[in-house]
């Protein structure tokens, strides 16, 4: 886990675009492995490996087609690829089943380091100007992921599978920054994927403890009762997810929206529509899972891990000094216009 | 003194309060808290009060801080506007606080408890103060959360927990439109600034219609409003202070702020004066029919600021004048009202009128300060309510407003019959089995109480205090001139026309008209009708049916005789019937495509093969030529 995690990040901050694909493609891999090692589930492992395989085929092929000047098919190539990876609407069939299949540790895993990477290796080929794209496609892309995620998000009754399609969501909003370019875009699509990331870490994080009593759905009630950290934990990552103002993700979704404004009215309000979905899915899981009485029969004491806790917190104050004051993260300021 | 140090001084003390909470709230006792809080809020009003001189005759004060965001920096405009609301969160904030000393003092939760009411306080303040509008919503998304965090304060708790989920769904979600609005306005003008001129030729009726909403479900008006009754599982300083007194006046606020842009078209003005009207009208009614003493408060509430959109809606300087009058005094009558039925559950363990009774033998202190505050919401001569509803009628019949004037009088006979009714089962006639325990309040609870009655009272015997300090600089501050001079008793002497005496009359017929209508449903003769066979008193309600040994007519014989009557009523304008139909539909649609996507997820491996080539074939022809090609480490433009 930690070498994949590092492989992908390592890729990020080399300036070789060939080396980073090398790099991210096999930290992708590596990831599979773990899926496929610690999966419960066989058919969602063949799946992800589906995936990865024709993504990184489509990445790769696309990224040598670009520099042999093919850039009609590169561009097809490359458009699939990094969708597949994202997860968006409709390429994302393998999100949710690896989500809801592999232990909360390893989807944190894929969904907060893997495919944030991936969404940042396409944030710099398009801040590069290295990709020839159709930003219709991708704007389209975008409007689906976040309104597809959201209403798929309040069909579930499974936590991870919850915060998978949250994901998709979100991703939604960041792929929009993206392509609808200009200052605030791209500034917020890099703000929004680091905070996807840690919030996305926060979320599958606090579902750790709890899963280890059993599956993490809406059969069990209360849930803060046992585990107080985690419920806060669950709530800080939800309004985050949300871009609810004192947390980091507000300084990334102002600038999304503005983005999808200056684009149309329709399309600023396509999003909101599907943020306030996630809100009710989100409202939904909050009260259902976490709050009220509880209802775990279990006689065992609650399990206590001080690392995890240790996690949590370290998330939990990062989301909220980065909320509290954006521009004390070095080098953040230029970035974000200041 | 700098106007940076006037304008930060409130926040240097709230967040200087906060912190030492925090680093203190495991070592001190929860009364210790209680008390650093409240001393907190009052150095924050000291500081609020600061920048009342720099305020008047139509000045402000103004500074821009630091960049906090890229664009976003810390820009304020303190008004006469800001002043009033500034004033209300922290001068009720430290009377709350100090009921809350006594209230809280068992509560092991009391740190959370603490930081939240300040950083309340400090996020209201904040909203007032600040000039740049992406800055206010973030205060208005920071008082919202407050509000959901306090109401699901006790999470264990069911009741908390739904009320909790329905304050933070309906009011994000309407505050999506404020968002909405103000992410429009800045792509039009390039500009987030209150006081910058391009806002106002860029509000459009669409936009002000969206902001509305907003305002609507914050201030708990029809048809956003259902959200409060559910509220009341908060403590009840939370109650006092968020639902009654501050949080749900930020709505006013904005309403009011729009004036300040430049003079409403009339549509505009109609509109905030019928959802008001409309209000008024469905929270009395909904008030009338409650046996639980809280959600009594809560429905009130709708129905109160139901008058402050009246007066904010007609848009005279007078209607203005008396609409935030009103709101003023609501914070002290209302904020009292809540606290006298928290000392009411905190004593008997209850707060269902039904099993009350006979207390003000019991808590005779709590019980004075109750009826100063019901007098004040009655609108009985020398309480603060009287002055503000008067202003209100008067306003109205100058601007031919005759029906919602006639409604308001209307609401207020009715307002005067609920209060009687809710005092005597409360604390009047003969006690009950649970009020045999009550003991009077503790000591900072009736500190609390009385602070509040005592603003009530004030503000009725000396209106002019308000007008002149708190209320008259906000007229210029929105652009009007500052017309509204009454004196002792609240006295108009800026006219001696009909329309000062019409309001006079119609607002002491209303509570004559209240008073008539609870002493017919007093007992009025003897009859023998108990099923045990001994004698009690009968009257008009009873309809020869048998009454309780007791004699007594408990809460819900009245309220129930006014559900039947009005079933069709009631059953059409609860809203949450038509929301709980949307949610079901909404998902049964997600339920649908979640099935879909379940189907898809079977034969994922065939699908995405199959989409990916569909997509590449599809998409290669259409791709643009441009971009760049990488050759080593440079990156190249195609051609």
């Amino acid at each position: 886990m930690v070498l994949s995690g590092g492989l992908a990040v390592g890729g990020l901050v080399l300036k070789t675009s060939s080396l980073r694909l090398v790099l991210l493609e096999s930290a992708a891999l590596l990831a599979l492995l773990l899926v496929w090692q610690s999966s419960q589930n066989r058919a969602a492992s063949r799946v992800y490996l589906a995936a990865v395989l024709i993504s990184a085929a489509a990445v790769i092929s696309g990224s040598l087609l670009l520099n042999a000047g093919k850039p009609g098919w590169a561009s097809a190539l490359l458009s699939v690829g990094f969708a597949m990876k994202l997860g968006l609407v409709p390429l994302y069939l393998w999100l949710p089943q690896v989500a809801e299949a592999t232990p909360a540790s390893v989807a944190g895993l894929v969904v907060s380091v893997i495919d944030v990477v991936a969404f940042s290796e396409l944030w710099l080929l398009k801040a590069s100007n290295a990709l020839p794209a159709i930003t219709g496609l991708w704007l389209a892309l975008a409007v689906l992921s976040a309104l597809g995620g959201a209403i798929l998000m309040l069909a579930q009754h499974d936590l991870k599978r919850l915060l998978a399609f949250s994901s998709i969501e979100d991703m939604g909003y960041l792929v929009l920054g993206v392509f609808a370019g200009g200052q605030w875009g791209m500034a917020g699509a890099l703000v929004g994927v680091m905070v996807h990331a840690l919030a996305k870490a926060l979320l599958f994080a606090s579902l750790v403890a709890p899963e280890a009593e059993g599956a993490v759905s809406f059969e069990q009630r209360g849930m803060a009762a046992r585990y107080p950290l985690a419920g806060a934990s669950f709530l800080v990552g939800m309004l985050t997810m949300l871009g609810v103002p004192l947390t980091w993700s507000f300084s990334a979704r102002w600038r999304l929206y503005i983005s999808a404004a200056e684009i149309s009215p329709l399309l600023l309000f396509a999003f909101l529509l599907a943020s306030a979905l996630a809100l009710l899915a989100y409202a939904r899981a909050l009260v259902v899972f976490w709050w009220g009485t509880s209802n775990s029969t279990t006689r065992e004491p609650p399990i206590r891990s001080t690392a995890l806790n240790l996690a949590l917190l370290a998330l939990i104050l990062a989301l909220f000094v980065g909320g509290l004051w954006p521009e004390l993260i070095p080098g953040l300021s230029r970035l974000l216009g200041g | 003194m700098a106007p940076s140090t006037l304008i930060l001084f409130p926040f240097y003390a709230l967040f200087g309060g906060i912190g030492l909470l925090l680093v203190l709230g495991w070592r001190i006792s929860s009364r210790s808290k209680g008390i650093l809080a409240m001393v907190a809020s009052l150095v924050a009003m000291g500081g609020v009060l600061t920048t009342a001189l720099s305020i008047q005759n139509g000045r402000a004060l103004e500074w821009t801080g630091l960049s906090w965001d890229g664009p976003l920096a810390l820009a304020y405009h303190v008004d006469g506007l800001s002043l009033l609301f500034a004033f209300m969160a922290t001068t009720i904030g430290a009377a709350v606080l100090l009921y809350s000393i006594d209230y809280m003092a068992q509560d092991p939760s009391s740190t959370r408890f603490y930081v939240l009411m300040l950083v309340f306080i400090g996020g209201l303040v904040h909203l007032v103060y600040s000039a740049n509008l992406l800055i206010f919503y973030l205060s208005w998304e920071v008082i919202g959360l407050c509000s959901f965090l306090l109401v699901g304060f006790w999470y264990q708790q069911k009741e908390a927990v739904l009320g909790a989920c329905k304050v933070l769904v309906m009011t994000h979600l309407a505050g999506y439109g404020l968002l909405a609005a103000i992410l429009l306005i800045f792509a039009r003008t390039g500009s987030l600034l209150w006081t910058d001129p391009r806002l106002a030729g860029s509000m459009t009726t669409g936009l002000f219609l969206i902001i509305l909403v907003a305002a609507v479900a914050k201030s708990v008006q029809f048809p956003l409003h259902t959200w409060i009754p559910d509220a009341m599982a908060a403590p009840t300083p939370v109650s006092s202070l968020l639902h009654a007194a501050c949080y749900v006046k930020a709505g006013v606020y904005l309403v009011a702020r729009l004036h300040s842009l430049g003079a409403w078209p009339a549509t505009w003005g109609i509109v905030v004066i019928w959802i008001g009207t409309v209000t008024m009208l469905v929270g009395v009614l909904y008030a009338m029919i409650q046996t639980d003493l809280k959600r009594m408060l809560a429905f009130h509430t709708i129905s109160q600021i139901g008058y402050m959109m009246l007066g904010l809606g007609l848009g005279t300087p007078l209607g203005i004048a008396a609409g935030l009058l009103h709101c003023l005094n609501h914070g002290f009558f209302k904020g009292g009202l809540f606290l006298g039925s928290g000392a009411v559950q905190h004593s008997t363990g209850t707060k269902d009128m039904n099993q009350l009774g006979g207390l003000a033998r019991r808590m005779p202190r709590t019980a004075l300060f109750w009826l100063v505050n019901a007098g004040a919401i009655s609108g009985l001569p020398l309480m603060s309510g009287f002055v503000s509803k008067w202003l209100l009628y008067k306003a109205a019949l100058e601007t031919g407003q005759i029906i919602p004037a006639l409604v308001a009088w209307v609401v207020s006979i009715l307002t005067v019959f609920s209060f009687l009714k809710a005092t005597s089962s409360v604390f009047l006639g003969a006690g009950t089995d649970q009020t045999s325990i009550a003991e009077e309040a503790p000591a900072s609870m009736r500190w609390g109480m009385g602070l509040m009655a005592a603003g009530s009272m004030i503000l009725g015997v000396a209106p002019q205090l308000a007008i002149r300090f708190l209320i008259n600089p906000v007229l210029p501050a929105l652009g009007l001139s500052p017309v509204t001079q009454v004196t002792w008793f609240g006295l108009s002497t800026a006219t001696g026309s009909w329309w000062s005496t019409g309001g006079l009359i119609l607002a002491i017929v209303a509570f004559g008209g209240g008073m008539l209508v609870y002493a017919l449903a007093q007992p009025g003769r003897k009859i023998v009708l108990t099923g045990s066979g001994t004698t009690a008193w009968g009257g008009v309600f009873t309809g020869g049916e048998p009454l309780r040994d007791s004699g007594r007519l408990p809460a819900s014989d009245f309220s129930a005789i006014i559900k039947h009557n009005l079933a069709p009523f009631y059953s059409w304008v609860d809203m949450d019937r038509y929301y709980r139909i949307v949610w079901h539909a909404l998902l049964s649609v997600s339920q649908a495509v979640g099935r879909a996507s379940a189907w898809m997820e079977q034969q994922a491996i065939l699908i995405l093969l199959g989409l990916s080539v569909a997509a590449i074939l599809l998409i290669a022809p259409l791709a643009p030529a441009s971009g760049t090609v990488a050759v080593g480490n440079e990156l190249l433009p195609l051609t």
